[in-house]
């Protein structure tokens, strides 16, 4: 038995969420008369992507279990809004240190709302994730807006805004934000984590098959909430990028953030079942969505029209996805059959 | 003779990476009931679905009352008198009798469904099977027995010629088997043609008037069952001859390993207590419900006990969940693989370390190199036939998926095996590699429990029988004992005093 090789019909098979980035990326630089491809655009795109693309890698590690986090956008928010208010009771000094505090604070309000989805699903025997992250989603965003008074908070301290707010190089009008390398680097350990240490097999097996997973021995719960305490502190990370691009909290921030996340996923070729996915598909996803948003402005369709595409782009995009391994599966019968 | 129904021939059909059916030809006659039998990984599942229009084959044709049809779909089979009873029984337990036989097939009245029509045909349905029920009965409360003959039901009442039946036996007890048979005689004598595909060799011979052996794809022989003997049907399917079905070796009897003291749990067990020894195969008899999988259960931590003790080696442990089991050093091959055992959409691979992920890591890291080194050896000492380690367990027949399951507990290095029907719904061949993986771990002195419905196999197996009824330890039978044999472990199970 030898060692699989990577044949080029895998390659295909593993980029075929990406070459319909490509072929996207393409029908819109024709669409847009090359403006599209416009290095301040191009920038643009890389400015908002790591928002949508930390939360689906967060929302990744839920949906490989099998399960769902409604309340991603949420939980983005009170981190957010939590952060913020600290920063008006206590932080407003513009140090280092408070620029710091303030981004633990968000990174742990997040993970400890995150960590209680997973509390509820597990210990209260709650029937499916969708219900206790449902609850969380309007308790969250509710407790959000309360804290603040519904209004945003600007003034954080200028170290708070660097991750999100900082281009590492620029070439003319292209620039390279700080918060793209610092998802990528959080993807390269996504990608380490989830499959080559034995928390991420276990996630995998957990979304494979539960029972069998449990009766191996596997502390399910403890791996349940650790996925959820993830997709948290994802959202977490994602809200300090927010901070520092939008220079303020906003309690209202990414009301669809937990639908784009769990359709990045999707798009990238993650299965709802659980127990399939990868983070390099989902990082493709949310560009996907992200780029299907930034060619809408180009071309000046309006917000309402947006969103119908959008919804037509999920769907279509699974569909190809979908034709496609159907079509691979034949092609690998028929050439058995020769 | 009776006249021929339907005729498949030299069908072939390709998967990835595998020939399915090669060149394999089958005729039904009419009112006949004609045994498919075959190792895992014959084929057998496959010509079924070419019967049903779920596959459609690559080469060859199919005939009805000798004109070629093309069974493009289930729908054309089914129209063209096709039925078939899968393995797994398709009812909707929380609908009554009626809305399962006519589910899809509703009679109506204007826009109305016409229940009191309905009812009266299901009636007759299940009469006509031998099996009278009120049709207004919930699904959920009927046994298994019913239910199978409610799916068998659907298959008349599209008016099917001919009903396949997937190992049809394989969960039901030994009285509703007896009433299926009847069954089939009730359909023979309609004149509806069966196919019974089973690895119960007994069954072909109480049931069936013909038996085609499949092996690797292919036909290999058709032959009236009274000219058929046991031997010649097992050396047809394995393609040589098995002297002995159970390979039984007497190993050295080791001191205690296992006790459990007054297992209680409401309504499911009942002061269960017994020893188990290193060196030893301890066989739980008793029918389909008597509690042994529930025994099992509780002791690995799998379910809740209201009250008991676990001792191991006579030191009382307290195991709250599968980790703490596994921890102990017991491992539980569950009786059902694909639910509990395998996790099917991964690979060879991961399954075979599913419950060793934490043990073999480097620092931080899974110990990949030496995951894929055990996994490689256990290929080769369980003979699991696969293309590669990383093919999804799910694609292999169920004799090689239930050795990968072996593979993963005995890659635990544990004590104590506690084997649920561990060779349900394998064929043969398979059965006999997982007799020797027992063997070997009872020569290396390590205890093995062994739960089975099949009492060939308990006797040709076990050193020591415990049997069990409603959550009860009737009977305790060593090997050398008089009363271990079929009628007296029956006996106990049927709630019987030794």
């Amino acid at each position: 038995m030898e060692k699989k090789n990577t044949s080029a019909k895998d390659l295909i098979t593993k980029l075929g969420p990406a070459l319909m980035l490509v072929i996207l990326c393409v029908g819109l630089g024709i669409a847009t008369g090359g403006r599209f491809f416009a290095p301040a655009n191009i920038a643009n795109i890389f400015r908002q992507v790591p928002i949508i693309a930390l939360m689906a890698v967060g929302m990744l590690c839920v949906i490989l279990l099998g399960g769902i986090d409604l309340s991603a956008g949420s939980l983005l928010a009170i981190g957010i809004m939590a952060s913020g208010v600290m920063m008006q009771k206590f932080f407003s000094e513009d140090t280092v240190l408070n620029a710091i505090i303030l981004i633990i604070v968000c990174l742990a309000v997040s993970t400890l709302c995150g960590c209680i989805n997973g509390l509820l699903l597990t210990k209260l025997h709650l029937p499916h994730p969708f219900i206790a992250t449902l609850g969380m989603k309007n308790i969250c965003r509710g407790l959000a807006l309360l804290i603040c008074g519904s209004a945003a908070i600007a003034g954080f301290p200028k170290a708070t805004l660097v991750i999100g707010a900082k281009d590492m190089f620029t070439m003319g009008q292209f620039a390279l934000p700080l918060s793209f390398l610092v998802t990528l680097i959080v993807y390269i350990i996504m990608h380490i984590f989830l499959t080559r240490t034995p928390l991420g097999r276990k996630i995998y097996s957990f979304g494979g098959n539960s029972e069998a997973a449990r009766l191996a021995g596997i502390n399910t719960d403890r791996v349940q909430i650790f996925c959820y305490a993830m997709s948290g502190f994802m959202c977490g990370l994602a809200g300090v990028i927010y901070i520092g691009r939008l220079n303020s909290a906003v309690p209202l921030a990414t009301q669809e953030g937990d639908l784009d996340a769990i359709a990045s996923c999707i798009i990238g070729g993650a299965s709802f079942n659980g127990g399939r996915g990868n983070v390099w598909g989902t990082l493709v996803g949310a560009f996907f969505i992200q780029i299907v948003r930034n060619g809408c402005n180009l071309l000046g369709v309006s917000t309402d029209l947006q969103q119908i595409v959008i919804g037509a782009v999920i769907v279509a995009a699974v569909f190809i996805d979908v034709l496609r391994s159907g079509m691979e599966a034949k092609a690998k019968r028929l050439a058995v059959a020769k | 003779m009776n006249e021929v129904i339907m005729e498949l021939k030299h069908i072939t059909k390709y998967f990835p990476g595998v020939v399915a059916l090669d060149d394999m030809s089958f005729t039904v006659r009419k009112g006949m009931v004609h045994g498919l039998i075959g190792e895992n990984g014959a084929g057998k599942s496959t010509l079924i679905k070419v019967f049903t229009g779920v596959n459609q084959p690559d080469k060859g044709e199919i005939y009805i009352d000798g004109k070629q049809v093309h069974l493009t779909d289930p729908m054309v089979a089914k129209r063209a008198g096709v039925g078939c009873v899968y393995q797994e029984l398709n009812i909707v337990q929380e609908l009554n009798v009626t809305d399962n036989l006519f589910i899809n097939m509703y009679e109506k009245k204007g826009a109305f469904l016409d229940y009191k029509k309905m009812h009266a045909r299901a009636k007759e349905i299940m009469e006509s099977m031998g099996q009278p029920v009120d049709p207004r009965t919930e699904c959920g409360k009927l046994g298994l027995g019913v239910q199978q003959t409610i799916e068998i039901g659907k298959s008349i009442l599209s008016e099917a010629r001919l009903v396949i039946m997937d190992e049809p036996t394989s969960s039901l007890s030994e009285s509703e088997v007896k009433q299926l048979f009847k069954t089939i005689d009730l359909l023979k004598e309609k004149g509806v043609s069966i196919i019974f595909v089973s690895h119960k060799l007994e069954e072909i011979f109480t049931c069936c008037d013909d038996v085609t052996v499949m092996r690797d794809g292919k036909w290999i022989s058709t032959t009236p069952v009274k000219d058929m003997t046991k031997d010649l049907l097992i050396s047809h399917m394995v393609g040589r001859s098995l002297d002995n079905l159970f390979p039984k070796v007497i190993a050295k009897k080791r001191g205690e390993m296992l006790r459990a003291e007054h297992l209680n749990s409401a309504g499911v067990l009942n002061d269960v207590s017994f020893k188990a020894y290193g060196g030893q195969i301890l066989g739980f008899a008793g029918l389909v419900g008597a509690g042994r999988t529930e025994t099992m259960r509780a002791i690995f931590g799998a379910d809740v006990l209201d009250s008991g003790d676990i001792y191991i080696e006579g030191q009382k442990v307290t195991i709250r969940n599968p980790k703490d089991a596994i921890g102990h050093k017991i491992a539980f091959l569950t009786e059902d693989r694909k639910k509990e055992g395998l996790i099917l959409i991964d690979s060879v691979l991961n399954n075979l370390h599913l419950a060793t992920i934490d043990r073999d890591r480097k620092g931080l890291f899974l110990d990949r190199s030496k995951h894929r080194q055990i996994a490689l050896e256990n290929v080769e000492t369980y003979r699991i036939k696969t293309p590669t380690l990383e093919t999804p367990s799910g694609t292999l027949s169920g004799g090689n998926q239930q050795k990968v399951v072996i593979g993963k507990w005995v890659n635990t290095d544990a004590d104590i095996f506690i084997f649920d029907e561990p060779t349900r719904g394998i064929d043969v061949a398979a059965k006999i590699d997982v007799y020797n993986v027992m063997n070997s771990l009872v020569e290396q002195g390590k205890c093995v429990i062994m739960v089975s419905s099949e009492l060939p196999e308990i006797l040709g197996m076990s050193d020591r029988v415990i049997v069990m009824r409603h959550g009860t330890i009737m009977a305790e039978i060593d090997r050398d004992s008089e009363h271990f044999n079929q009628e007296d472990i029956m006996k106990a199970a049927w709630g019987g005093k030794l």
